[in-house]
């Protein structure tokens, strides 16, 4: 996003609208362009008098920030809007997550916060060593260079985006170690994330993986994200 | 003499109309000193440059049209321009200001001000950008609307709408209209006191000034900023955000309940319309747009579209205040619609809202009790509200049509041609001018200032942020003479002072103090705040040798007849102003430091805001 210099009237309007709190005030509103993620917030908003913010489609790869940014765009790679992942809620029918397997999704950045594609790197690439099976329908996958290091492209590394999300499946029993290794990543990035554990409930609905979790020092708010009657269980069952 | 270097360009344009001959001139930081900028820097150069015996449509008489040192800095309120000249109305020395955006242009193409003296042969325009000044051919702009104008200029110069500002004449104006105003940046005015008359001797169509893109320097640039912050939150803050969010949409209403809204021409106080006119109801049932100036974030200035009624689809602006009314109750009109129409129709015409208003609403009460007949008004039927005979009657003022002539010299000076009965229905001051939109009657302050203003306008204002530092009266009792010539007096210099920093009143609401804070951050002139009160008093007294040297007397300083009448209904029918005002007046000359038979600032007074020399020049 960007603001005409020379319409802009410096009424301080769109600044709080900013997601990520990239407009600075100068003589004029300024976007800040490493830290603007392109959500299209302070231009949807309407609330520009003289409506002087500017959206100009991008080249590859800051057009990266609007596809991750703005949940009105759809993902070319995927087809799906917004962070642009179905995660589990369609397992019914895709059977992604089968039994004795665990997929995780971390969601780095927040709007407030958001993230760069540096970040999500060395988390990738460390859960990688785990021998993680990164998700095929995910954006982030889609721009990993080799699946089996979890390296992204070079060019998209200092993309900033408002959030982006990891998505990998792996037995359960490696589960503790790849834990312990996101704990240790953690400590050198700069934003939030959020770790999603999904698997599928035992017969008798209780949640395998609670008590790896728990030994870990991690208490998981259990919900049932599953799209419940949307669909058939076509997928073939534990195949 | 040091050149100015901070908050100020350092320089002035200078155009002379008659040589076609462009020049820069240097500002040193004594004038700013001692007449901070704005109007102050424009009564400079009058006092200098033109003597007071000269007409006002002289080629000598000179148009100030400047910033102040505030100006183009992100403070809100502080894009406006303050025009300087011998207005037409009083020919005594008058300022009268603009909202919009031309004060922070014309600094970033590098000027505080533009000073126009001569008078061209044919209609021209200044044009002013980053890359330099051009007088250019107005000829094809001659009887061209004021917004056509602004339209026709942005179109031939390349510019879209923000890009720059065009302040213009209409018709009224080309005409001599002596109420005529200047107009620009879609319908904001600097209309008082026939400046536009004055421009329209000179054959100066319009000033052009692009948005320029040099920086104003300034001594601290964080305490800028921060004040900026503040004077919004004093904004948000003052009268419970009800200018900020509403400007002055919702005062008609509340003046009507106060019985300081004129209904027919001061001849009652009731309007029983007057919740058809409420804001919150017009804003809501018009499509309106919010069209702030420069660093504003209030939602004080609209773009309006009318959705129904007989002027459904008519697009223009939201009518100010003084504007709905002088189209509404003034002159027995109720439909906000029409209302919207005739307040942008004047504009367009370029004419002064209130004398239009006046002068409308006089022709209709002397219609409707036989004093004017139909022939003498040229067949019109001036039947209160006839909104087709209002329509043609300000476009044969605007162009001297008829007994439109006649009416273009004014309420004072048509009432006074007409007079006998008729002369005692015409609402107006000694000096020439009239009164803003309301009926004073409910205001003695504001009377008493309208009277005694050297400026033809408000000088003034009894509502003042931080009116402690002011001395003012409190409580104020609005209907005791002794508080209101004490509150006229000790407050003179609080909006002078907003005028020479040419601040919007709507954003600084006169803080003193934060404007004392404000001036210095930018300036470094280190001013102390009893120096800049002083500033603000000189100014008002400089005008005042001046304008006494130009055919003001004392005896001038007097309410028309029905102007100072006793109100015959509505909440102030037993508060006669009249008894009290000679008493009034002893009083206000003594505080103000005036002799009262000569109208003179005393040797003292003289003394006291250093301005001997002036003084002297002034005998």
């Amino acid at each position: 996003m960007r603001i005409d210099p020379n319409v802009c009237i410096a009424c301080e309007a769109c600044v709080p609208y900013c997601p990520v709190g990239a407009i600075k005030m100068k003589d004029v509103a300024e976007i800040d362009q490493e830290m603007c993620v392109d959500c299209g917030v302070c231009r949807n908003s309407k609330v520009c008098p003289v409506d002087c913010i500017i959206f100009e489609v991008q080249p590859y790869p800051r057009d990266l920030r609007v596809t991750f940014s703005n949940p009105r765009t759809g993902h070319k790679a995927t087809g799906i809007a917004g962070r642009g992942t179905e995660e589990m809620k369609t397992n019914d029918v895709t059977g992604r997550f089968k039994r004795g397997m665990v997929g995780l999704g971390l969601e780095f950045g927040r709007p407030g916060v958001s993230t760069t594609f540096r970040d999500l790197e060395k988390m990738s690439m460390a859960l990688a060593k785990h021998g993680v099976e990164f998700e095929d329908k995910n954006p982030v996958t889609f721009l990993m260079v080799d699946k089996k290091t979890g390296k992204l492209k070079d060019e998209v590394l200092d993309q900033r985006v408002l959030s982006a999300i990891i998505e990998c499946v792996l037995p359960i029993g490696k589960l503790k170690d790849v834990l312990a290794t996101m704990k240790e990543v953690s400590k050198q990035i700069d934003t939030v994330f959020s770790v999603d554990c999904i698997c599928k409930a035992e017969p008798d609905g209780s949640y395998p993986v609670k008590k790896i979790l728990a030994e870990a020092g991690i208490t998981p708010y259990i919900n049932g994200k599953q799209n419940v009657g949307l669909g058939r269980p076509l997928a073939k069952e534990d195949k | 003499m040091a050149t100015i270097q901070y908050g100020s360009t350092g320089k002035v344009l200078r155009v002379d109309l008659t040589k076609g001959k462009i020049w820069d001139e240097a500002l040193d930081e004594a004038t700013i000193r001692r007449f901070l900028g704005g109007t102050g820097l424009g009564v400079k150069y009058l006092i200098e440059e033109v003597d007071p015996r000269t007409n006002w449509n002289d080629p000598q008489n000179i148009l100030f049209i400047g910033s102040g040192p505030l100006g183009g800095l992100r403070i809100p309120g502080c894009a406006s321009i303050s025009v300087v000249t011998k207005g037409a109305q009083t020919n005594g020395a008058t300022s009268t200001q603009a909202n919009g955006n031309m004060g922070a242009y014309l600094k970033w193409c590098g000027y505080d001000a533009i000073i126009v003296s001569g008078a061209s042969p044919t209609w021209k325009y200044i044009y002013v950008s980053d890359n330099g000044v051009e007088l250019k051919d107005a000829s094809k702009l001659v009887g061209k609307d004021t917004w056509e104008t602004e339209d026709l200029i942005k179109k031939e110069l390349g510019f879209q709408e923000r890009g720059m500002s065009v302040f213009s004449i209409g018709p009224a104006g080309e005409n001599l209209v002596k109420f005529a105003g200047i107009f620009g940046d879609r319908g904001h005015s600097a209309s008082h006191n026939g400046v536009g008359a004055v421009m329209g001797s000179k054959k100066l169509k319009a000033f052009a000034v692009a948005r320029g893109t040099k920086k104003v320097p300034v001594i601290d640039a964080e305490k800028i900023s921060e004040i900026g912050r503040q004077t919004t939150e004093l904004a948000k803050a003052f009268g419970g955000g009800n200018v900020f969010n509403w400007g002055t949409s919702r005062v008609l209403p509340t003046a009507e309940a106060a019985g300081w809204l004129h209904v027919k021409n001061y001849t009652t106080n009731i309007f029983p319309k007057k919740d058809l006119f409420m804001g919150d109801r017009v804003r809501a049932l018009f499509k309106s747009q919010n069209y702030p100036c420069y660093a504003c974030a209030s939602h004080h200035y609209e773009l309006m579209e009318v959705t129904e009624g007989p002027y459904k689809g008519f697009a223009g602006k939201e009518p100010e205040y003084e504007q709905w009314a002088s189209v509404s109750s003034q002159i027995g009109q109720e439909d906000p619609g029409t209302a919207v129409y005739l307040a942008n129709l004047i504009d367009r015409l370029g004419m002064e809202t209130n004398e239009a208003g006046w002068i409308v609403g006089w022709c209709m009460e002397c219609y409707e009790k036989g004093f004017l007949t139909k022939k003498e008004l040229d067949g019109l039927e001036m039947t209160w509200g006839n909104v087709a005979a209002v329509e043609q009657i300000l476009k044969n003022i605007a162009y001297r049509k008829g007994y439109g002539n006649t009416l273009a010299e004014g309420v004072k000076f048509a009432a006074e041609k007409k007079g006998g009965e008729a002369l005692n229905c015409a609402i107006f001051t000694g000096k020439g001018n009239s009164p803003r939109g309301h009926d004073h009657r409910g205001r003695w302050v504001e009377m008493l200032d309208t009277v005694v203003s050297d400026t033809g306008t408000l000088q003034t204002q009894m509502l003042v942020s931080n009116s402690e530092i002011w001395n003012m009266p409190k409580p104020m009792d609005p209907f005791n003479w002794e508080q209101v010539a004490q509150a006229e007096a000790n407050s003179t210099g609080s909006m002078t002072i907003s005028d020479c920093m040419v601040q919007c009143w709507f954003t600084s609401f006169n803080d003193t103090k934060l404007q004392l804070e404000a001036i210095n951050a930018a300036t470094g002139l280190n001013m102390t705040l009893d120096e800049l009160k002083k500033a603000g008093r000189r100014i008002v007294n400089v005008m005042r040798l001046y304008n006494l040297k130009a055919g003001l007397t004392p005896d001038k300083e007097k309410p028309s007849p029905r102007y100072w009448s006793k109100p015959v209904d509505g909440p102030n029918k037993d508060k006669p102003i009249q008894p009290h005002w000679e008493n009034m007046m002893n009083l206000y000359y003594k505080l103000m430091g005036w002799d009262r038979k000569t109208g003179r600032p005393l040797p003292e007074t003289i003394k006291e805001l250093g301005i001997e020399d002036i003084a002297e020049k002034f005998k």
